[in-house]
């Protein structure tokens, strides 16, 4: 009886490992000899957002009929952690977008191919991007992935509090000392609006940090530089500002939606941003606003200027169908669709008609957003020293840089104190 | 008899039917327990000794993530964020599930509508929750509390951006979902006392001081242990709470341990690194638990 039933057990575990070990033998698309072809194709995006991901889907499926996408979305918060998971079950999209944030994470450790035997394949021309974008997507010489929304992290400037406050807006090469000032003059102004405000990331302090001289890393990306005189110095400024008041106690613990909710309720005068929040912010009745660059000083160049990745799965089993729609994506066909809807700002360098479709006629705000953007990308736009383990850096710093804001400990003492821990995660990620 | 007996011990030499049939009606849930808890538990005890990014090959590392754990400063500070949450926040929600069960246990009007509303933030999930508190804590002129103590003549209370008030306002919104949840718990447990104890105190004289410490808590010991630790343990994984209310911050006074396992984990691509935190928090929940146990069964009334 002992024997039936070990021999009972023993079957049922087989038939059951056999049915659930059958899920993992489908790994991304599959390809068939017989109809379309399925490309699975993985973005973040909000309801507006996924609306013109959509047509672009139409439009690339009715030129290529044996091709079929199926689209992959999530929001932005869990998009990457969701990407992975993707990843380490076999189930990894063919093309994915990837945050610049988080794109040499992913490339160092093989979830992206090659594409250099792509585009010379197909001779697809690489110039349409603008340089400091493909420098993002090289690696060790070769491309890894396309740039999509190349774009500038802006300051907003609300008119409407400018105007009520009666403080002008200041010029587009403005310094940090003209930020503070402004910043100073709203608390003063009796007009119950802050000066300035953005959620803790070190993107936001950036500008502060290299308006001084300073940076996050090294010129090899080896060694960790914000403890040095001129990277605190920049911190330092916008924890004084903090400790003055200028800027709400709440922003050391705020997202980025509750920035938008005061920025549009006149709580506050400025913000850092992205093209994302230009949407957001447009949406708003009687939102007028401009998009500026970011403050500078001793260096000019200190607007953050990123893309984002469009990538090819190096597990994907469809990749010339993949690489097909990658091409239409980040072409023009792509970038014109894009455009129209104004989900990002024109970035390709060969088609001088789409600035025109994307203002679209309209003299909406932010009204100087093509001139600023071009300035930013030819005069006042810094590059980011991204590098494998970026995304744990950043996550690290911003309670650091919490503490700082809060008087804590000064930007000197908490970058002195916590350098041999960022020192680490340098290492530990770039060994 | 002689006859049955021999039969029975005829029997006992093989398996009887019906213990056959209760194995494979049990074998679909084995199944289900070895294949997703037994096993990834296992998986998760190995990954502690690798280094593994996700999406990479996993390379045996030895004790080298216990021995970082041991001199990382972040999970010492959310541990001590986790211990401070679980044994501060359950005491206070289980006082005050009681009061609120010995009050809706009485007979007042409407005794059902306020048990209903009492009950209805525990039906709601913890994300809902945050998102719902995070604009009422808000220390700026729109934050609906601050704005209703200012007529109190207080000023506003950083309840969110201050390393001083961020877990009491973690722990008072943890209090403020679970206590309509514990006061059923609790309702159930008095009205499983027979009412011939409070007869019999009220013939001795016993005031309701007495009757509550004499009667009432000792025999409601056995729903304060069950309660005590299924809050507890609950309480050491809180994780969506501080995620969307603060985002473990300002300045980590807020970062939970599952919390930091999860950054480690999904964020930063350190899965070996959060298996072996995941070991350490598994370890101490099951202390506290054998613990409790313990000090239960020494107790018996």
């Amino acid at each position: 009886m002992k024997k039936v039933l070990c021999v009972l057990s023993m079957a049922l575990l087989f038939v059951s490992g056999g049915v659930f070990a059958n899920g993992t033998s489908e790994a991304t698309s599959e390809k068939t000899d017989q109809g379309p072809i399925t490309v699975k194709y993985a973005f973040w995006g909000n309801p507006d957002a996924i609306g013109v991901e959509n047509e672009i889907i139409d439009e690339f499926e009715k030129t290529h009929p044996n091709i079929q996408i199926e689209p992959i979305v999530s929001a932005y918060e869990d998009y990457h952690e969701k990407l992975m998971t993707m990843i380490a079950g076999n189930m990894a999209p063919d093309v994915m977008r990837i945050d610049s944030y988080n794109f040499a994470d992913f490339m160092t450790r093989g979830a992206c191919q090659n594409l250099d035997q792509y585009i010379e394949k197909t001779n697809f021309d690489m110039n349409i991007y603008p340089v400091a974008a493909i420098n993002e997507a090289t690696v060790d010489g070769s491309v890894y992935a396309l740039p999509w929304a190349t774009a500038p992290l802006y300051t907003f400037l609300n008119i409407n509090a400018f105007e009520k406050a009666g403080i002008d807006l200041p010029p587009l090469d403005w310094t940090v000392d003209d930020f503070v000032k402004i910043c100073h003059e709203f608390k003063e102004s009796g007009t119950d609006c802050y000066g300035y405000s953005s959620a803790v990331f070190i993107e936001f302090f950036l500008p502060f940090i290299w308006a001084n001289g300073g940076n996050l890393l090294s010129a090899d990306k080896k060694t960790f530089t914000l403890d040095s005189d001129e990277a605190c110095k920049g911190i330092q400024t916008i924890a004084d500002l903090y400790q003055d008041g200028c800027i709400p106690k709440d922003t050391v613990s705020i997202s980025e939606d509750t920035i938008t909710r005061w920025f549009t309720n006149g709580s506050i005068a400025m913000r850092f941003g992205s093209l994302v929040d230009v949407i957001s912010t447009q949406k708003v009745e009687g939102s007028k606003f401009e998009v500026w660059t970011m403050p500078s000083g001793i260096v000019k160049n200190t607007t953050v200027y990123k893309s984002n990745e469009i990538c090819l799965s190096k597990d994907s089993q469809v990749k010339d169908a993949a690489w097909e729609f990658m091409k239409f994506l980040r072409g023009n066909e792509g970038e014109r669709l894009y455009v129209k809807a104004k989900r990002i700002s024109p970035s390709l360098l060969n088609d001088d008609t789409l600035w025109p479709l994307y203002l679209g006629g309209n003299d909406g705000y932010p009204k100087q957003i093509k001139n600023v953007t071009g300035q930013i990308a030819t005069t006042y736009g810094h590059g980011l020293s991204l590098v494998k383990g970026y995304s744990e850096l950043r996550d690290s710093l911003t309670p650091i840089f919490q503490k700082i804001m809060m008087g804590d400990m000064t930007a000197k003492e908490a970058m002195a104190q916590n350098k041999a821990k960022f020192q680490n995660i340098i290492d530990r990620n770039n060994k | 008899m002689s006859q049955k007996t021999y039969q029975i011990s005829n029997r006992t030499k093989g398996l009887k039917p019906e213990y056959i049939a209760a194995m494979l009606f049990l074998l679909p849930n084995i199944i289900g327990f070895a294949i997703f808890t037994l096993w990834p538990m296992i998986y998760s005890l190995l990954l502690g000794f690798m280094d593994w990014g996700l999406i990479n090959q996993a390379s045996f590392v030895g004790v080298a993530n216990y021995q970082e754990i041991l001199h990382d400063s972040i999970f010492w500070i959310s541990l001590k964020n986790t211990v401070l949450y679980s044994f501060v926040k359950v005491p206070i929600n289980l006082i005050l599930s009681l009061l609120l069960a010995i009050l809706l246990n009485k007979k007042i009007h409407g005794r059902n509508f306020f048990r209903t509303i009492s009950f209805l933030p525990s039906v709601c999930s913890s994300v809902s929750v945050a998102i719902i508190w995070k604009p009422l804590l808000e220390s700026t002129k729109n934050g609906l509390v601050n704005h209703f103590l200012s007529y109190l003549g207080i000023s506003a209370i950083p309840f969110l951006s201050s390393t001083l008030w961020s877990m009491p306002s973690v722990i008072g919104v943890g209090i403020w979902k679970e206590l309509g949840f514990f006061m059923i718990i609790y309702l159930a447990g008095l009205q499983g006392i027979p009412s011939m104890y409070y007869e019999a105190a009220e013939i001795d004289g016993a005031n309701a001081k007495v009757k509550f410490f004499h009667i009432t808590l000792p025999l409601i010991a056995p729903t304060t242990f069950f309660a005590f630790v299924t809050s507890l343990i609950g309480s050491f994984q809180i994780f969506d709470l501080t995620s969307v209310l603060t985002d473990g911050g300002p300045a980590n006074s807020t970062n939970t341990l599952v919390m930091y396992i999860y950054q480690n984990g999904f964020k930063w691509f350190r899965m070996g690194y959060a298996s072996a935190l995941a070991l350490i928090l598994f370890i101490i929940i099951f202390i506290v638990t054998i613990t409790q146990n313990q000090i239960s069964n020494n107790n018996a009334y």
